[in-house]
């Protein structure tokens, strides 16, 4: 593996400096369970890595009921997971990370990481935009927020310049009357995603419409993807057999798969209709049991 | 059998340090002024090197060597040498993406990455061949300097089948196919080489056969076999993989010598995927007859195995899966062709049954087709031709014990056969098969036989040097246990000795089921030899009659009518033997396989198996109509061990087999892009995790054994012997779809699921 300087400021100012200084030749760590992999394999060669593990705050979880969940980038991914309010108000999300990976990986890898790395076939984007959640970037003088379905540009390519570090997730507070999933298939018990279909129906309760949906697609396209025509066709209706059939018709329409060396674009359609229809199969007995188990 | 020690659920004598972290394998070995060595290795499949330049990477500061065919022997090379077709490097052409074609050794592995880099090869590239049967045609690019790819053959032959076909009821025929898959040690092929002063070679590696290891170093080397040392420590798994010996071993000899530091050469994850050897890829034509009361009559096949570039253990591979095709059941017609082909693809080897699991599974699945033509039930058809204890088979085999019906019926009833074969409803099915594997490995060196040593110390521990080789499977708890056992100890004060081939007797090594049947048959010599030794010690001590003493706890005792008894601890008994007999106890024990003096492999080939083990699997899958996927439910795994001798051992070897199997079936395989491995890593080459394993309810089934420890019958390979029959038989039950190629993926189930 090539060489690489190592330095952990103490403060977020000092680590978009370095960043900033370094011209993009450096990288922030976090876990490191895609970036150390990364330079390993020679698919990245970083002169530098600036570890945020000394950035007081990083780490931090909040959850307010009117203002939403705030989560810090460096929070681990086991700690999301078991983290009261993720497990409580956004089961899906709990759910979704849940799949990542290994046990161990999960106890070294972040959330920002996962989010950061932006690979298409990542698993908690997904169901995050489906929740619709933003990101709180810095560069140490200012800040901006992001929603996460405009912070993707390209595979591994995001909106962040260069000396910017992803401060926080903001995930707004779940409305009443919600259903969320978020389904992976893959090709084994430890893999990333073929394909990712996260889902969350907002209903009335009384006459089981659905007032608002968001699909969110993983490993179909060079970011992850919402599924937008498909949602049109399914809100302002009750979801029957004929809206659930057209949905899932339309359901790789915003979606471009390939063929690689996991599988083929066709099987990915296929996964994406199969999972689609199992995700809007599931909101509906939710919806008709009227919101509980 | 239960004694006090055999038969009961003893840990690993080797469990803590392995939970712990703290056991050291090979990997983690660093020696003082060690360097480190990296293969350049072929980016193509098949091409003439033209010219080749190291000046860039000597000049690199940090490089220490730089090595390439001129500095090295240049004699050919093979595990059998009546094959020898491979040279430490390659320097006229390469033949796989991955062949060795020069060495640098440097003060840090990043260096010699680096430097690697700056060695600059002009190849001509040649056409490239990479299935066997395009290979075999005419106008195939040939690899080697022969007439053909067509490495060598081997036939086998009885009765008639031709006419019994003629005669047959229901005759089905059929073209099965198996893929290439790797072995998955979680310890790469690594090594590291120093030299002595004097002249002397050592090499520390995780080798499974270390013996045989030390020879194919000298005779790589053209140095004398004395100046060869093998050090062997914890192994990080084998499976087949480590039993011949890696080019890497003689480049870091060679480049230590150069340096006269010691060098360490270890794969890259990417490297063990490429170059470190797969199962040999069968493409088996097989046609079965039988009667219409299901006997069977005659069977044939044709085997084509996928050689890669180089020849490995195909004689053996071929051969062993022959002897399995004949005495699987009792068939009196049987014709047997198998051949090796040359492809530009890294070497196959030995893997966990010697070709057996591939011959298995096309054997096994077209049995069902062919129990289907009949109208019969598949557990029926495999009842019927099961043999049994004493038989004689029409191929010369006998198979004094056998217990292929108890585990069919075991398997069966356990897997509920009767209410859930052919249900038909929610793409569930069930599926059988059976296997016979040897219980004792091979007797192809025409030689089987080893000794081991035990000294007992004035402490009260007893030592057995022992070269059973560790390779994760636990022949070192069986080796104690059975010390144990013998001298009335618990399992801590024996200690086993064995990882240097300066301080072993010599043996094979680890592979063919042996180690137990072989290593434990001399460790129980042994062990007995020690005893007797021992028991006249005592009662010497104790001052009355050998008769008298009994072996206990760690005590001799003495009992005798009319006498009270008395009792002398192990310890105090050696150091008597010691300062007053002036006679310190150390033994020697040995076994030896009665192998027949005018034995022919050729025309006898079944007696090249010692002792049978004969299984049962069956399986409950469901298939998700949606994605193709192949849930398995639960599997049955019974299998003969003759004695047990740690069911924990035991039922560890074949629920791992199990999930091996699993992996062969519905998930692994070599992904090639004109002959690159693409899937070099976990994240793409798909192994099964704890996360895939289904319920596995492992039967053992004790029939004992004339010639085995104990009654003990190998266990190591079985388990996953008939694992991909049952599956692939499992899935026909479910679905209707008959699946004769591995592996099953998910994406192939559902196009054969819209299909129908
Ligand atoms: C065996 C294994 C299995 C895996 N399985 C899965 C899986 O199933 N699903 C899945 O989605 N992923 C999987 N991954 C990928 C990886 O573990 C996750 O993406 C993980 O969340 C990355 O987090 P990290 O903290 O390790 O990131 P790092 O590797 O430290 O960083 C990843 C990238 O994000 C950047 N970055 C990190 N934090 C910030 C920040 N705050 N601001 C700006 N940039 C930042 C880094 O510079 C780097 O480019 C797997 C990885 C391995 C090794």
């Amino acid at each position: 593996m090539k060489a690489f300087d190592y330095e952990r400021p103490s403060t977020f100012e000092d680590a978009c400096r370095i960043l900033h200084a370094a011209g993009g030749s450096k990288k922030v760590l976090a876990g490191g369970t895609d970036l150390i992999v990364k330079t390993r394999h020679k698919v990245m060669a970083p002169e530098g890595v600036v570890s945020l593990k000394d950035v007081p705050g990083l780490s931090d979880i909040s959850f307010d009921p009117e203002k939403g969940l705030f989560i810090g980038p460096m929070l681990r991914l086991s700690d999301v997971e078991t983290a009261d309010a993720v497990k409580t108000q956004y089961p899906a999300l709990a759910a979704a990370v849940a799949t990542i990976g290994s046990t161990q990986v999960r106890n070294r890898a972040t959330i920002g990481g996962n989010i950061c790395n932006a690979a298409p076939s990542a698993d908690s984007p997904p169901i995050l935009m489906a929740y619709g959640a933003s990101v709180v970037i810095g560069d140490g003088k200012n800040e901006r927020e992001v929603l996460l379905e405009d912070f993707f540009t390209g595979p591994g390519e995001t909106v962040l310049r260069v000396g910017e570090i992803v401060k926080q997730i903001v995930v707004p507070a779940p409305p009443q009357n919600i259903f969320a999933i978020y389904i992976k298939a893959a090709r084994s018990a430890l893999d990333i995603a073929l394909v990712g279909v996260a889902l969350l129906a907002v209903f009335d309760p009384a006459d089981r419409v659905v007032k608002d949906l968001k699909v969110a697609l993983a490993a179909v396209a060079p970011t992850p993807v919402r599924s937008r025509q498909m949602e049109r066709i399914v809100i302002g209706n009750k979801l029957d057999d004929t809206i659930i059939e057209k949905a899932v018709v339309e359901s790789c329409t915003d979606a471009c798969s390939i063929t690689d060396i996991r599988t083929t674009e066709g099987y990915r359609d296929t996964l994406v209709e199969t999972h689609t229809r199992q995700a809007l199969e599931a909101a509906r007995s939710w919806i008709e049991k009227g919101g509980v188990l | 059998m239960k004694g006090n020690i055999i038969g009961k659920r003893i840990p690993r004598i080797d469990s803590v340090p392995k939970a712990t972290g703290t056991a050291e394998y090979t990997v983690d070995l660093k020696l003082p002024g060690m360097i480190y060595g990296k293969i350049l290795r072929s980016p193509l499949p098949h091409a003439r090197i033209k010219s080749l330049d190291v000046s860039a990477a000597e000049a690199l500061p940090g490089v220490c060597a730089v090595i390439t065919a001129a500095d090295v022997p240049m004699g050919k090379f093979s595990f059998f040498q009546w094959l020898a077709d491979k040279t430490i490097f390659s320097s006229d052409k390469v033949r796989y993406v991955g062949d060795e074609v020069a060495a640098v050794a440097a003060i840090d592995a990043d260096t010699a990455e680096k430097a690697i880099e700056l060695i600059q090869v002009d190849y001509d590239p040649l056409p490239a061949v990479f299935e066997t049967e395009e290979a075999m045609t005419a106008d195939a690019p040939l690899i080697h300097d022969q007439e053909s790819n067509i490495g060598f053959k081997v036939e086998r032959h009885f009765g008639d089948p031709d006419n019994a076909f003629e005669s047959c009821d229901f005759v089905v025929e059929g073209c099965y196919k198996t893929d290439r898959v790797a072995h998955c040690c979680l310890e790469v092929s690594n090594c590291v080489a120093s030299w002595t002063p004097e002249g002397r070679l050592s090499i520390w590696t995780n080798a499974q056969a270390p013996h045989t290891q030390r020879q194919e170093v000298a005779r790589i080397l053209e140095i004398p076999l004395q100046d060869v040392r093998i050090i062997n420590s914890h192994m990080g798994g084998g499976f087949g993989s480590k039993l011949v010996m890696d080019m890497k071993l003689p480049i870091a000899a060679v480049l230590s010598k150069k340096t006269g530091r010691p060098v360490k050469i270890q794969n890259t994850r990417a490297e063990e995927f490429s170059t470190a050897k797969t199962r040999y890829g069968y493409t088996m034509y097989v046609k079965t007859g039988a009667k219409k009361d299901g006997t069977l009559q005659a069977r044939t096949v044709r085997v084509i195995a996928d050689n890669g570039a180089y020849h490995d253990k195909g004689p053996a591979t071929l051969n062993f899966s022959s002897m399995m095709f004949a005495t699987l059941y009792n068939i009196p017609n049987i014709h047997y062709e198998g051949m090796v082909v040359y492809t530009n693809k890294q070497m196959s080897t030995a893997f966990r049954g010697f070709g057996n699991p591939q011959l298995t599974f096309a054997c096994e699945v077209q049995l069902d087709e062919l129990a289907e033509k009949i109208g019969m039930d598949p557990v029926e058809i495999r009842r019927i031709n099961a043999n049994t204890p004493g038989q004689k088979l029409q191929c010369g085999a006998v198979v004094p014990t056998c217990g292929l019906r108890e585990c069919i019926e075991v398997a069966a009833q356990n897997i509920a056969w009767k209410e859930k074969y052919n249900r038909k409803d929610k793409l569930r099915g069930v599926g059988v098969a059976n296997m016979v594997h040897t219980a004792a490995g091979g007797r192809y060196y025409g030689y089987n036989a080893t000794d081991s040593f035990i000294k007992v110390a004035d402490d009260g521990t007893v030592s057995i040097v022992t070269p059973g080789l560790e390779m994760g499977q636990g022949v070192h708890t069986v080796v104690a246990m059975i010390v144990a056992e013998e001298l009335g100890l618990d399992m801590k004060s024996v200690k086993v000795l064995s990882n240097d081939t300066d301080l072993t007797p010599y043996d094979l090594g680890s592979w063919g089921s042996r180690a137990t049947f072989v290593v434990g048959n001399a460790a129980l010599a042994t062990a007995r030899e020690a005893r007797v030794v021992i028991i006249e010690t005592a009662a010497k001590m104790l001052d009355t009659k050998p008769e008298f003493i009994d072996l206990e706890n760690g005590m001799a005792v003495a009992r005798g009518p009319g006498m009270p008894e008395k009792s002398v601890s192990m310890g105090k008994l050696a150091a008597y033997a010691i300062n007053n007999m002036k006679a310190p106890i150390s033994v020697k024990g040995q076994w030896a396989d009665d192998i027949p003096e005018d034995w022919d492999i050729k025309t006898e080939f079944v007696k090249n198996v010692r002792s049978f083990a004969f299984a049962t699997q069956t399986c409950e899958v469901e298939i998700d109509k949606d994605t193709g996927e192949v849930k398995v439910l639960k599997f049955v795994a019974a299998h003969e061990t003759g004695t047990t001798m740690n069911e924990m051992l035991a039922e560890g070897q074949i629920e791992g087999a199990v999930m091996q199997g699993i992996g062969f079936t519905l998930m692994e395989s070599m992904t090639l892009d004109n002959g690159r491995v693409v899937n070099d890593g976990f994240l793409d080459y798909k192994l099964p995790t704890f996360g895939e394993q289904p319920e596995i309810d492992v039967q053992l089934i004790e029939t004992g054994d004339p010639h085995g420890p104990y009654g003990a019958k190998g266990i190591g390979e079985a388990g996953l012997v008939p694992t991909a029959a049952a599956l692939a038989n499992a899935i026909y039950n479910a679905s209707g779809i008959r699946v004769t190629e591995l592996p099953i993926t998910r994406e192939f189930m559902l196009n054969a699921l819209r299909e129908k």
